[in-house]
């Protein structure tokens, strides 16, 4: 893989992540819909998973963590935007980890069991991670302060909304699978540096914009 | 094993675990309502009469301060207060924080000078200590 290549994607994926992160996750919360699972199963996973199937590489989804992070961070919305934004990048190092523990990137031929196991797994582990990151940063970043005492009683609480999060990364696994014969090698340069840089400029002048 | 093997067991152990944190969530579940403060439990109206009445963004309800001082918490400047939710879920807070925030008629916490995640929902406690 180019590193040319790999960079812009990169930065278009991370750029849809933040981008979905900002828009369609407060969407979501206005609508009162449970805004976390779907956001981490549909898009944080389901993104992540398919710039790891389409380009292969160590290390793409901690970046685009942290591009979506950065993202995040120039949002107008919610409270604390620097928990939020690292929150999203320990998301992508999460993703990373596991995804070096439970599988390996040359793999050809996968079940149907083997993709819906490997999105339960990886979409939970990074949900709760993310939730749990949030709830030390959000008060470490405040005047309050963080006390262990406060987080312990709330992770029962926390291990089960992750359940719908595993359910739908369960889901999505074996559809973003579907996609993974696309050859971005193939692509010509002139189509994918413009198409990529206009998508990822598109994402962050909506969110900054808004 | 291979990674093959051992990947969908580990999504069933996931899938049980997080069943049994929902179950055991529930089961630990409080009633909500009411909440107590120093030893004694207070209703939702008797609590809007313990504090003033103060708006924090879009929130109306009695100054939290308030209501502490109204419950016989002695010397509350030197103390720090948990807000205890019947889910489970807890924040503690300074004194300062205390005089900017409000509790709601809906028994939810609401402070000007914290993010949201302060807004506990449904207390049932606060411990001040």
């Amino acid at each position: 893989m180019k590193k040319g290549k790999l960079f812009a994607g990169v930065l278009l994926f991370g750029s849809l992540w933040g981008f979905a992160e900002c828009i369609i996750g407060s969407a979501l919360r206005s609508a009162n819909l449970p805004a976390g699972a779907i956001m981490t199963g549909v898009f944080a996973f389901g993104l992540m998973l398919l710039s790891r199937l389409l380009f292969k590489t160590k290390g793409m989804q901690l970046g685009m963590g942290v591009v979506a992070g950065l993202l995040r961070f120039f949002n107008p919305f919610g409270s604390c935007h620097i928990c939020s934004a690292i929150a999203i990048m320990a998301e992508g190092l999460i993703f990373e980890l596991m995804w070096l523990a439970l599988s390996t990137d040359s793999e050809e031929r996968t079940s149907l069991v083997m993709k819906t196991s490997l999105g339960v797994v990886i979409t939970y582990g990074v949900y709760v991670g993310g939730y749990v990151i949030t709830q030390v940063l959000t008060p470490v970043f405040s005047t309050a302060g963080f006390y262990l005492a406060d987080l312990l009683p709330f992770l029962p609480q926390i291990m089960a909304s992750g359940l719908l999060a595993a359910v739908i990364g369960g889901v999505v696994s074996p559809l973003v699978y579907l996609l993974r014969e696309f050859d971005v090698q193939k692509v010509k340069n002139s189509v994918y540096y413009p198409l990529t840089l206009a998508l990822s400029a598109l994402c962050w002048a909506v969110v900054i914009a808004i | 094993m291979t990674k093959n093997k051992w990947v969908p067991i580990i999504a069933a152990v996931v899938l049980l675990i997080a069943i049994g944190a929902s179950v055991y969530g529930y089961l630990q579940q409080s009633d909500a309502g009411s909440v107590e403060i120093n030893g004694t439990t207070y209703s939702s109206n008797e609590l809007m009469e313990m504090g003033s009445e103060r708006t924090v963004g879009e929130y109306s309800g009695a100054a939290l301060s308030e209501v502490v001082i109204s419950a016989g918490v002695a010397a509350p400047e030197a103390k720090q207060y948990t807000l205890i939710a019947a889910d489970g879920y807890q924040k503690t807070v300074t004194w300062e924080n205390m005089q900017n925030g409000i509790l709601t008629p809906e028994l939810m916490s609401v402070f000007s000078d914290l993010a949201k995640a302060f807004q506990v929902k449904d207390i049932i406690e606060i411990k001040a200590e």
